[in-house]
């Protein structure tokens, strides 16, 4: 897959990789510096993100400036620990809620000896935790109104979690462990997700919205704080994949201009998938500049195996099995830095409008 | 022509055996080797170690006869007893992600490939974990699942699915202890910069 020029010095640039399974943006602030919103790994067990940068002769080392881990889901988060560790010169970010006493105390239990082949969000925490601690450096606190980075191109503020979901977490991270003498088990979610990090991205009067799997309520306490970065957005990474549990119309109203782009990827774990039908034409309504990184998860062929005596144990068994990784779902939007042109989208792989997706 | 065996062995002739020349000169040590050992692989004692080696095998030991175009064997052994075995076609490591009524869905780390992360999904109906592992069916769980073919003793094949779920380790005071000190380690470094 050709993917071009990278952008120059001056132009911002905002991608989408998401095959169906887990999401990361990377995003172009300006003279070479990069950041990486939350990691997936491409079929060959490498980050996304890594792989894209590098495809456009990047070298992420140099490049990423920035690392943003906007909570611990599985698909937002596999594979940051190896971003963290080749990115040598990026500042790792995550909601400072997940350096808390109680999460830590949950990574090194659960994760201080592995116990299977399977990873979990945990485990990259361990690893990323433990990294750091190695190389002498912290992470960054994301919460509300905190800025992230500033250069003389851009600014990145995160949003959230605001103060009041920290308790919550901490009080549901505690139920977690389990007791003396009883088994271990791989842990990989929290519900609602309350802590995730929201971002705000600026640049020379244009801004992003990238809205992470934040849910309502964290919308809601976003719009009620004064303190949050004034305008509006042209772009939005439409969050939790378009889910109606994540969608705050009032964003769309006091966040967002009038039929801004917006991006979404797709999810999709055993029968239920997002976006819903009725999420694709709540979307369309709020927007007509809507796109998503693959055009329809259940029509992806089906994994064949090696073996036909696989196969045909399958389909005896009535076992559906199907990829989970796809290298080229992604959707790319540049501008230059006085968004005079407005933005340019390009498409690659199963990427298509929203309208053509099947939900 | 075809060579019979005192007992009950055929061995199909060849174009050596069929010259009616001296059969002992003529027959290379390496030919010999060959016809008497598939003969006795008919007969389930050529898997022997002992006779697998013709030299060994001919006239010395007195366990068969070469001569005059008659190989003598010992009588028919019946076939030794066979370990069970499993021939993995394809193997997966996987996990527990949801729990429905008929199927679980898990996701699956692709052990053949040599994978070490997911990238399959997999929604397998219930039928196909056994009583004592469907109590261990839980979110979370983690589960082997070998596909390939299962020899019995006896030597019959079938092609087999096992999901065998794992008991990951219990939590001790060790693991409690551990977790702390990480802990503590982590939130100090991260706390004095």
């Amino acid at each position: 897959m050709n993917l071009g020029a990278p952008p120059t010095d001056q132009e911002l640039e905002v991608t989408l990789l998401g095959p169906g399974y887990g999401e990361s943006v990377v995003v172009h602030v300006g003279h070479g510096t990069w950041v990486v919103v939350d990691s997936l790994l491409d079929s060959g067990g490498n980050p996304v993100a890594l792989s894209y940068l590098r495809r456009m002769g990047i070298s992420p080392a140099e490049a990423v400036a920035l690392i943003v881990a906007t909570h611990w889901h599985d698909d937002h988060i596999r594979g940051i620990a190896r971003l963290v560790e080749q990115c040598a010169d990026a500042q790792f970010c995550c909601a400072g809620v997940l350096c808390q006493r109680e999460f830590l105390t949950l990574v090194g239990q659960l994760e201080g000896r592995h116990n299977s082949t399977v990873g979990s969000g945990l485990r990259e925490f361990h690893r990323v935790f433990s990294h750091l601690e190695t190389c002498k450096q912290a992470p960054t606190f994301a919460h509300a109104n905190r800025v992230l980075l500033r250069n003389e191109f851009c600014s990145i503020t995160s949003l959230s979690p605001g103060d009041g979901a920290f308790q919550k977490f901490l009080a549901e991270v505690g139920k977690l462990i389990p007791g003396q003498g009883e088994n271990k088990r791989r842990i990989s979610t929290i519900s609602p997700n309350e802590v995730a990090v929201a971002l705000w991205v600026e640049c020379a009067g244009n801004a992003l919205l990238l809205g992470s799997d934040l849910e309502r309520s964290g919308w809601i306490a976003i719009l009620e704080d004064r303190a949050r970065p004034p305008g509006k957005a042209s772009l939005f990474k439409i969050p939790h994949h378009g889910s109606k549990n994540a969608n705050e119309p009032a964003v769309w109203e006091y966040m967002l201009k009038v039929e801004p782009h917006a991006v979404l990827a797709p999810w999709r774990r055993g029968g239920r998938a997002l976006p819903t039908v009725g999420d694709v034409e709540r979307i369309k309504k709020a927007t007509p500049n809507a796109w998503i990184t693959t055009k329809g998860l259940s029509n992806r062929p089906r994994l064949k195996h090696q073996y036909p005596a696989v196969e045909k144990t399958l389909r005896e068994s009535g076992s559906r099995i199907r990829r989970l990784t796809g290298d080229r779902d992604m959707i790319r939007l540049r501008c230059n830095a006085e968004f005079t042109d407005g933005w340019t989208v390009e498409l690659f792989g199963g990427a298509c409008h929203l309208a053509d997706y099947a939900a | 022509m075809m060579l019979q065996t005192n007992r009950s062995a055929t061995v199909q002739s060849t174009e050596q055996l069929s010259s009616g020349t001296n059969l002992e000169s003529e027959f290379t040590q390496s030919r010999i080797e060959e016809v008497v050992c598939q003969a006795l692989e008919r007969h389930h004692v050529g898997t022997a170690p002992h006779v697998r080696n013709a030299e060994e095998g001919i006239g010395e030991r007195g366990s068969f006869r070469f001569a005059n175009g008659e190989v003598s064997f010992p009588p028919p052994m019946p076939p030794p007893p066979q370990k069970p075995s499993l021939h993995a076609l394809q193997e997966w490591e996987g996990y527990v992600v949801e729990i429905n009524e008929n199927d679980f869905v898990a996701r699956l780390v692709d052990l053949t490939a040599g994978k070490s992360h997911e990238t399959e999904e997999a929604t397998i109906p219930l039928d196909e974990i056994s009583e004592r592992d469907a109590a261990n069916l839980r979110i979370g769980g983690i589960f082997r699942w070998v596909i390939g073919y299962e020899r019995s003793r006896e030597g019959t094949r079938r092609r087999v699915s096992h999901i065998v779920f794992r008991d990951l380790p219990r939590m001790m005071k060790g693991d409690f202890q551990a977790g702390e000190e990480w802990a503590d380690k982590i939130a100090t470094a991260f706390n004095s910069r």
